[in-house]
């Protein structure tokens, strides 16, 4: 298990691991073998030094990448043209300037440089000395690390002679430019979103808190994979109990690959049987920001737009952005419009359904005639109605999705006009139903976070079951079902539901309404516990405000006169 | 530390999931299993000489609603009425309206039925019964509209009224209408008549429906107000009888309404003891501070002409008080009206100062003090107190109603004097001062 | 297990909705009394009593901040009175919890859904009250925070709803006939505080029990404006003779609603709102219980006890009443009121004299050895 120990170690522990690693002996004649094993070639690879023979080391490395395409070996002499050197780098991780740039450097013999057998190594520190001036640099011992180098777009020198290599970074990998997210876009705010560049989301967030105080913590996860993940967040602010738990959580996973953040979900959230999300998952580096600021956490991987935050209670789900940036009315109408609409999109098909069949004494006598005479001829019971359709509905959000975009507009001008109208011409399914579905649908989508509008979307399902099979009753039944299970869910063990259940008061003025920005001076309670007060009080806006300041410092100066 | 137990939820779903399949559903019933009842009325019948309630029922057609939506639905719907009546006997006022059920294809929920009417055959035997189904009943309820229809009772459900599609829908506005028009009807809640037949010294009155026959070509035979003033008292006062039925020019007479809501039934206990025509009805209200709106048209000073006065706003108490010995009611009554009307000779129009208002409002509260005298004195012919005088003195003076008055209170209204004190402020004359003329 | 803590907030919460969910479902002051219109009066003078049980039973509960009553009673009377009378307590919990689901249970069927099996109803409330006593007494508090507010709510709309028909004359002649019905309408009610009980059980989980007197008040105060404003609603609505000749007043009384012909017949709407503080209800008695009957056997988890004890609730609430006259007659004063005497507070009222003679003085010792023998 060593192995493993030091693939899940830190970066800076290699440094360290460096001379016993060394003192591993070599292990070359299985790596051709193919009979080994994913995990039994990863250890060899993680045994193997490089050694003083350049030919050696590039006969090792052909032999264990299998001598892929994209591992660009460039040969050349420098050292006066006397001592054998390659440039190893991968096509398309490297920016070709940056690597030309070396290149030329190495290959300019107007610099003094050692001659002569044994010249490697301290050719190897010339180069180091003077290419400190343009890239960063670290020395690799093993084929393991010469690998890891390049897989992060270094460019790895080797000298012949010199059991070490020189990786410097040339770092030029495309990524797709800084855009709006499109699951999650607003009407005012910023318009940028994650990419799936690890520093570049790094720095969306860095740019917004300038703070030093903004820690990045890094690992690398999955023994094949790889992949980078950071946890961020505002030392001094967020509790260290819970940094120590996101970090104990995150460092504990073993797993060969981590392709999205929704793995890390999986693998670090409190209760595996929740539909609801545990963690809060964004591509907008604002929401982030926002979270660190009340002390969260928020766990970044590489390869992903999406970023984790924990902990995560409720209402996060239904806020969005604009919220904070629009005036507090709007942004509270709103607020308050997206939790009727939470309501109606979980409730909705299985009130309907109950209160057809169990309790239409509930609806208005014209208007439950109108229902009745719409239902007359639909062969199907009002439960099997409002389900089909449901799941009509469902199937088309799915081919939406899975659809390429140029046939998008196809599929709901099939589903809707097509499918809806016909059904009901037909006599299949009544009129009301269709706009209950409709009004669910569009109520879904008013969810800011998507992960928690699938959440509603299985609660639905449910909620028509027990509607259609127990009436009102059951859909309390549920509904307690649901409360209780919520009330009882804990997110890195603070309360899902803060600050209902626990009701915290303080913690309202951001809740269903928001309050004025003057009038946040609190952190919510429970996660901000290490400093409460955010703002001085009294920032309200008011004419006299100038002045009185004026007064309080102009005290000092009058006395000066 | 707490951690929610995994197995107990997943226990828990199993069982919920497996209880929606194994278990049946019981009270579940889908829309087109269902008519919905409308309306309730009662009536007397007979059998082999024993008491049968006969119960009629309005059922609204879905088929009738879906004909009139869309086309393309319900095939043939268009011919369908829109509403069906259907009825049934039984022993009992529940055993009747189960037994509709033997003629109906579907089964009939109560929950939105609007109003209930007892035939007078029916209001005289006793209307308790059905009283008692409509609070034990867990569909019915206590917020329909009730009144005791004089005529035929089935005629006027099947009878089509101009303006509504439902008979139901008709009756109920009609009810409601008028009481908030005319305040000729009492208010016809059924909870109202519910608690007024349990407090003590109080009876029952509900509003009366007249069903008018509909005779082809015939001119249908509205209770004409006017007439009825005539008889009572020698048209001095008189009102809006608006209700008359105009010809047209052919000749031809349009359908006048199938019914009007006018008067009231008078309850001694549950049993009705007779009828209250509209004057006598509102002043009922007025005692009782329940009316709502009506006009009182009163002559000029000069006797040259009539104004019509709109009661605006009413406020009355009922106060009772012992006079050596002798209990007596006061009612003060307060109503606020406005001049509306005066029909005089452009000529003779009276000039609007103090003195002219100050005789209209003598004129206007002596109206009302008579309106309320006439009711009372139907009332004590009735030996009904309809107004609860008794139950304000028990109010009041509850030793005294226990020891002395409950058990004779019949006879004790009937020798009750009451004083009605009347102050009717005429406090604005509409948008105009007197009517313009050339001079 | 012990380590789960309440905030005292939370307690209000809970104590309001036990004692005000079955004072409104059943309105016992009207169903069970004569004062009838006079009932207004009785809710306040069972107000009163009501205090003054919390006191009882709470002033203990302070003294022992980190025992329940079923350690403490053991403390004070001895092994074998102790246990005697923590089976009563035991008893009052069992059977006011499956009495309250069985009205509730009732008035789901005769409401609105006479073919469903009265097992199934009552079997459903009680998983619900099982499962969240299994996540713990901490998840039945936040809970009730959550629903505290919802639950108002319909109440609030309720009673709004219905003082359209409100007639103040309804409510007169005030006492009429003295204070006698007045007082014997408000012994049910005033029984009824044994629910507080729960405060012997809950004060040690309290985040600060010493002021567990002041919320248990503050929640009973809550309550009984509740109780005296929805008994004045209704009677003034339904009028005296309706409103006591009625099972369900209050239901009765939503029946009568009709703020237009649009809003009307939301009967339906106001019982599924009492079903949420019926709930908290179940719950809580069902973990009182569970804790009771754990510390009775010396078991340290409640938890696996949760089950068995849900199956024994359900046997009890169906099996104790043949039919609705047998509930009715339970609450009837007569029946009631002695029966929370004698399992309440006379048991209360003997460890209140143990305590006293125990902290009398020093030298008490063997007197109260003397005296522990014979403890009923």
């Amino acid at each position: 298990m060593k192995w493993l120990n030091a693939l899940l170690g830190k970066r800076t522990r290699t440094a360290k691991d460096r001379a016993a690693k060394k003192e591993l002996e070599e292990d070359g004649e299985n790596f051709t073998d193919h009979r080994l094993d994913i995990s039994e070639r990863e250890a060899v690879a993680k045994s193997l030094s490089l050694t003083k023979s350049l030919r050696e080391n590039l006969k090792m490395i052909r032999e264990i990448t299998g001598a892929p395409g994209d591992l660009t070996i460039r040969e050349f002499k420098s050292g006066r043209g006397q001592v054998e050197t390659v440039l190893l780098h991968l096509e398309g991780f490297v920016d070709n300037k940056l690597v030309e740039n070396i290149l030329r450097m190495l290959g300019l013999g107007s610099f003094q440089a050692p001659v002569g057998r044994g010249a490697g190594p301290n050719l190897l520190q010339e180069f180091r000395r003077r290419l400190l001036q343009s890239a960063e640099t670290k020395e690799v011992a093993t084929v393991d690390d010469l690998w890891n180098a390049l897989t992060n777009g270094y460019s790895v020198i080797l000298c012949h002679g010199s059991a070490t290599g020189l990786a410097c970074d040339t770092w030029g990998f495309k990524y797709r430019n800084i855009e709006e997210p499109s699951t999650e876009s607003t009407i005012r705010g910023p318009r940028d979103g994650f990419i799936e560049s690890f520093y570049t989301n790094v720095a969306l967030l860095r740019k917004r808190i300038k703070t030093p105080n903004l820690w990045l913590e890094e690992f690398t996860l999955g023994s094949l994979s790889r992949t980078k993940v950071g946890i961020l967040y505002i030392k001094g602010l967020a509790s260290e109990e819970l940094v120590q738990e996101v970090r104990q959580r995150v460092s504990r996973i073993k797993t060969a690959a981590i392709l999205e953040s929704g793995y890390i979900e999986d693998f670090i959230e409190d209760n595996p049987f929740s539909i609801f999300p545990l963690l809060f998952q964004t591509e907008r580096p604002d929401r982030v920001t926002g979270c660190l600021l009340e002390g969260r956490v928020a766990v970044i991987t590489d390869n992903t737009p999406f970023v984790l935050v924990a902990p995560m209670d409720f209402p996060m789900l239904l806020q969005a952005p604009d919220d904070y940036y629009e005036k507090i009315f709007i942004g509270s109408f709103l607020r308050l419009l997206r939790y009727f609409a939470f309501g109606i999109s979980v409730f909705l098909p299985g009130i309907y359904v109950a209160v057809i069949i169990f309790h239409n004494e509930l609806l208005q006598a014209q208007l439950l005639l109108r229902i009745a005479a719409a239902k007359e001829g639909v062969p199907f019971p009002v439960v099997a109605e409002v389900f089909l359709m449901e799941i009509l509905f469902e199937l088309l959000r799915e081919a939406g999705i899975r659809l390429p975009r140029a046939i998008g507009p196809a599929i709901s001008i099939v589903g809707a006009l097509v499918l809806g109208d016909a059904a009901i011409r037909a006599g299949l399914v009544s009129p009301p139903v269709v706009i209950i579905v409709s009004l669910t649908a569009i109520a879904s989508f008013t969810v800011p976070t998507f992960s928690f509008g699938i959440a509603a979307r299985l609660l639905r399902f449910i909620f028509i079951f027990l509607g259609g099979a127990f009436g009102l009753f059951g859909i309390q039944f549920g509904g307690l079902l649901v409360l209780i299970y919520m009330s009882s869910v804990r997110s890195f063990g603070y309360p899902y539901l803060a600050p209902v259940a626990p009701r915290i008061l303080q913690s309202f003025k951001d809740l269903a309404f928001r309050a004025w920005w003057w009038r946040m001076n609190t952190r919510p309670l429970l996660l901000g516990a290490r400093e409460p007060v955010r703002q001085p009080r009294g920032q309200q806006p008011r004419p006299d405000i100038e002045e009185e300041e004026k007064e309080k410092t102009g005290k000092g100066r009058k006395n000066d006169h | 530390m707490l951690r929610p137990g995994g197995h107990f939820l997943k226990l828990t779903a199993v069982f919920c999931l497996l209880s929606l399949f194994t278990t049946g559903c019981w009270d579940n019933r889908e829309p087109e299993w269902l008519a919905s009842s409308l309306l309730l009325a009662f009536d007397l019948d007979e059998e082999k000489g024993e008491k049968m309630y006969k119960a009629f029922v309005v059922l609204a057609n879905p088929l009738f609603q879906s004909g009139g939506e869309s086309g393309s639905t319900g095939g043939g719907g268009g011919e369908k009425m829109p509403s069906w009546v259907h009825s049934a006997r039984g022993r009992t006022p529940f055993e009747a309206i189960l037994n509709l059920s033997q003629g109906t294809t579907r089964q009939i929920r109560f929950s939105h039925t609007q109003a209930l009417l007892f035939s007078e055959k029916l209001a005289r035997e006793g209307i308790w019964p059905v009283l008692e189904l409509f609070q034990r009943h867990r569909e019915l309820r206590p917020t329909v509209q009730t009144a005791v229809v004089d005529g035929d009772l089935e005629e006027l459900l099947r009878t089509e009224f101009p303006l509504e599609f439902l008979p139901s829908t008709a009756v109920d506005r009609l009810l409601r209408i008028t009481g908030i028009e005319r305040s000729i009807i009492p208010d016809s809640q059924l909870l109202k008549k519910l608690i007024e037949f349990t407090r003590p010294g109080e009876e029952m009155i509900l509003a009366r429906i007249k069903a008018l026959p509909q005779k082809a070509g015939g001119e249908p035979q509205g209770e004409d107000q006017q007439g009825q003033q005539g008889k009572g008292q020698q048209g001095k006062e008189q009102r809006g009888g608006n209700q008359q039925v105009r010809r047209n020019q052919q000749g031809q007479t349009p359908p006048g309404p199938p019914a009007e809501a006018i008067g009231a039934a008078v309850f001694r206990g549950d049993k009705m003891v007779g009828w209250m025509d509209g004057h006598e009805t509102r002043g009922q209200n007025w005692v009782r501070n329940t009316l709502q709106r009506g006009v009182i048209v009163i002559e000029l000073p000069g006797k040259n002409g009539l104004a019509a006065i709109e009661i605006i706003k009413i406020w009355s108490k009922i106060k009772p008080r012992i006079n050596g010995g002798e209990v007596t009611i006061t009612v003060d009554i307060t109503a606020e009206g406005r001049l509306q009307d005066l029909v005089v000779s452009p000529a003779e129009a009276p000039r609007p100062d103090k003195s002219l208002d100050q005789d209209l409002e003598n004129r206007f509260a002596e109206a009302i003090r008579r309106e309320c005298e006439r009711s009372l004195t139907r009332a004590k012919e009735l030996k009904a107190d309809i107004f609860g005088f008794g139950n304000a003195i028990y109010c009041k003076y509850p030793r005294l109603w226990e020891e002395h008055l409950a058990g004779r209170w019949e006879e004790a209204f009937s020798r009750l004097s009451v004083e009605f004190l009347v102050e009717a402020p005429i406090k604005r004359w509409g948008l105009i001062l007197t009517s313009p003329s050339k001079r | 297990m012990t380590t789960e803590k309440i905030h005292n907030r939370q307690l209000v919460f809970m104590l309001f909705m036990i004692r005000s969910t079955v004072t409104i479902a059943t309105l016992p002051v009207l169903t069970t009394g004569t004062a009838e219109q006079d009932a207004w009066l009785s809710a306040i003078v069972s107000l009163a009593a009501t205090l003054l049980m919390i006191l009882l039973i709470g002033g203990l509960a302070v003294k022992f901040p980190e025992e329940t009553v079923f350690e403490y009673s053991r403390k004070l009377l001895g092994k074998t009175g102790g246990t005697i009378i923590c089976f009563f307590f035991l008893w009052i919990f069992l059977n006011t919890a499956a009495t309250e689901v069985r009205i509730y249970a009732e008035l789901l069927k005769i409401g609105f859904l006479p073919h469903t099996p009265l097992i199934f109803l009552i079997s459903s409330m009680v998983l619900l009250a099982a499962v969240a006593v299994g996540l713990g007494v901490e998840v039945i508090a936040r809970t009730a925070d959550a629903l505290f507010f919802s639950y108002i709510f319909f109440i609030a709309a309720s009673l709004l709803g219905a003082l359209k028909g409100f007639d103040f004359i309804n409510l007169q002649p005030v006492l009429s006939r003295g204070f006698g019905p007045v007082f014997s309408s408000a012994l049910t009610p005033a029984a009824l505080g044994n629910q507080n009980l729960v405060l012997g059980v809950l004060v040690p989980t309290l985040t600060t029990p010493r002021k567990a007197i002041p919320s248990a008040a503050l929640a009973a105060l809550l309550s009984g404006i509740v109780l005296i404003l929805s008994t004045i609603t209704v009677v003034g609505v339904l009028g005296p003779k309706i409103g006591s000749s009625s099972l369900f007043p209050f239901f009765l009384m939503t029946k009568a609603i009709e703020i237009s012909r649009f809003v009307e017949r939301i009967e339906a709407l106001v019982v599924i709102a009492w079903g949420l503080g019926i709930f908290i209800n179940f719950a809580v008695f069902l973990y009182c219980g569970a804790r009771g009957v754990s510390q009775l056997a010396k078991i340290r988890d409640y938890r696996p006890l949760i089950g068995p004890m849900a199956v024994l609730w359900v046997i009890l609430s169906v099996h104790t009443y043949d039919d609705f006259l047998d509930l009715v007659k339970f609450f009837q004063p007569r029946v009631f009121f002695p029966h929370s005497m004698i399992t309440t507070v006379l048991p209360y009222l003997l460890l209140w004299a143990a305590y006293l003679i125990r902290h009398a003085g020093r030298g008490g010792k063997k007197y109260i050895r003397k005296r522990r023998i014979k403890p009923e």
